[in-house]
């Protein structure tokens, strides 16, 4: 059976980290596994996963390393963990989350601590590039939340290079071009929606979140937290109130088949290998 | 222009009273055009210089761009920034309606501000630029109409073809390229075959005649079923016989090659 990781620590954090472990792996049909890695006192984290109704599994050494190892096993879908301790905690997300997000070759989502529990997961917000590795790796995922009754809204951004050369007749134009991009890079094109902006995408990703009453944000990315890369997603970290689920990209193939538990399509392996990453 | 112009066309109609033509006349003569002698440029409208000097060539990281959707339609409003051809249009709609030499002056001020956000303006552009002898920048704007929806450009072919951009790449060889204009009582021809072309073929049909045009470089081929009156750019009037005609360029004026 798949798993999820629910890496809590002490601080009040951990609730809501429980409460999106828990929304999440209905959604993959998975068991929660939650774990603290202990420093002084596991009392706290007792407590949340008591009142989460969850085993909890206690373990001693290095948070990252006993995270990494703890999600190192196949049936390890997903890991969840807080973004960070507090509310005014530290930007883009906490030392320990970053570590996970950046090295774990599996969706990691990052769950910020003033995010109202219970949590559920009715409305996800899916910013899209028109990119196929991207969209290879949020395939996957998007499926899974459509067939779990998630309304999925995919958010387009136009930024300076991807502008439409031409608006003839938007009324016309808006919907053709929608329905293009959904049959170019998504394979439900009936059950989801598209938003399309124009300017800055980490200003309307944040917007748009709002607007739309999203549960939880969906980025695939290449977990590159250099300065200068991956605005968008130091955006939803540094400023989302709802989880954050990030998919690495370069190894979509893998989060694939880890997430849905069965192959990957021939046809993302050809990505993946015309990626070149 | 194109008020002044249907009066006076409109005054020049059979059962138009005298009274309605003399003031129709008179009413054409009295619009105001936005034709600046100094400059030889048509005001876009009443205001247009003193919006936002935005030169958007200079501006959009590219063009054609929506820049309705770059810059926020306000923005867009109170600049000068033009989606497609309008002044411009004129002198390719009405090339005898405008000034006679304003072309080039409205070409180099408005075609910078232009953004193209409509797919029917490179097309027209394609024309002017020919008419100018601009080859590049006419086999450019030609280049990317023409491909509009083989290159599926604007990512929405599948909801429908650009039938009107098409019709705007006939304009540009026929008109740009061709220089064919038809007139009440002949018909006009100015080639200017751009450089990286050898030849140029064109069937037209016009009062009645079916015609072909070939233009090469220094040699024009035409046909017809039915003699016309033709004018080769500003050459005189002449007849054309029914059959083919060649026709030698020599300068500025095109003469008939003895059969």
């Amino acid at each position: 059976m798949r798993s999820g990781v629910a890496a809590i620590d002490s601080s009040s954090a951990a609730r809501p980290v429980l409460s999106a472990a828990t929304a999440v792996a209905k959604l993959l049909d998975a068991r929660v596994d939650a774990l603290h890695v202990t420093e002084v006192d596991a009392a706290p984290a007792r407590a949340a996963a008591d009142a989460a109704g969850l085993p909890l599994r206690v373990v001693e050494g290095e948070p990252e390393a006993a995270i990494a190892a703890a999600s190192s096993p196949s049936e390890v879908a997903l890991v969840v963990v807080g973004a960070r301790g507090t509310p005014g905690g530290r930007r883009p997300a906490g030392h320990v989350a970053t570590q996970l997000a950046t090295s774990l070759r599996k969706p990691v989502m990052l769950v910020p601590p003033e995010t109202p529990s219970p949590v559920r997961l009715r409305r996800l917000l899916v910013p899209l590039e028109a990119a196929m590795p991207t969209a290879a790796a949020l395939r996957r995922l998007v499926e899974l939340a459509c067939r779990g009754g998630v309304e999925v809204v995919l958010l387009h951004v136009f930024d300076e290079e991807r502008l439409p050369l031409f608006t003839d007749q938007p009324q016309h134009e808006v919907e053709a071009w929608i329905a293009e991009f959904l049959r170019s890079y998504c394979d439900r094109p009936d059950e989801v929606q598209v938003q399309p902006r124009a300017g800055v995408a980490a200003e309307h990703l944040l917007a748009a979140a709002d607007e739309i009453g999203a549960d939880a944000l969906l980025l695939a990315w290449h977990q590159q937290l250099l300065p200068g890369r991956a605005r968008l997603v130091r955006a939803a970290l540094a400023q989302s109130h709802i989880p954050v689920v990030l998919v690495p990209v370069r190894e979509a193939v893998e989060a694939v088949e880890a997430v849905s538990g069965a192959e990957a399509s021939p046809s993302l392996r050809r990505t993946r290998r015309g990626a070149g990453r | 222009v194109m008020a002044r112009w249907n009066l006076r066309r409109g005054a020049c109609q059979p059962g138009v009273s005298p009274r309605e033509r003399t003031t129709w006349r008179r009413l054409a003569d009295a619009l105001v055009d936005g034709y600046d002698p100094r400059t030889r440029i048509y005001e876009q409208c009443a205001g247009f210089h003193e919006l936002e000097p935005l030169v958007i060539s200079r501006t959009a990281p590219r063009r054609p761009v929506a820049a309705d959707l770059l810059l926020g339609r306000e923005r867009v409003r109170q600049a000068q920034i033009v989606k497609q051809p309008d002044v411009l249009m004129l002198h390719q709609m009405l090339p005898d309606a405008v000034h006679r030499g304003s072309l080039v002056p409205n070409l180099d001020y408005y075609e910078p501000r232009t953004a193209h956000g409509s797919s029917l303006s490179p097309g027209i552009h394609a024309s002017l630029f020919a008419r100018v002898g601009r080859d590049d920048e006419a086999l450019e704007a030609l280049r990317l109409t023409a491909r509009l929806d083989l290159d599926d450009v604007t990512r929405t072919t599948a909801g429908g073809v650009h039938l009107a951009a098409m019709g705007s790449v006939w304009q540009a060889l026929v008109h740009g390229f061709a220089g064919v204009r038809p007139h009440p009582r002949h018909l006009a021809l100015d080639p200017r075959l751009p450089s990286a072309w050898s030849a140029l073929e064109i069937p037209l049909q016009h009062a009645g005649r079916h015609l072909r045009i070939r233009i090469e470089r220094d040699v024009l081929t035409l046909t017809t079923d039915n003699p016309l009156v033709i004018r080769l750019a500003d050459g005189p009037m002449r007849r054309l016989a029914a059959g083919e005609t060649r026709y030698r360029r020599r300068r500025d004026d095109w003469e008939e090659e003895t059969r």
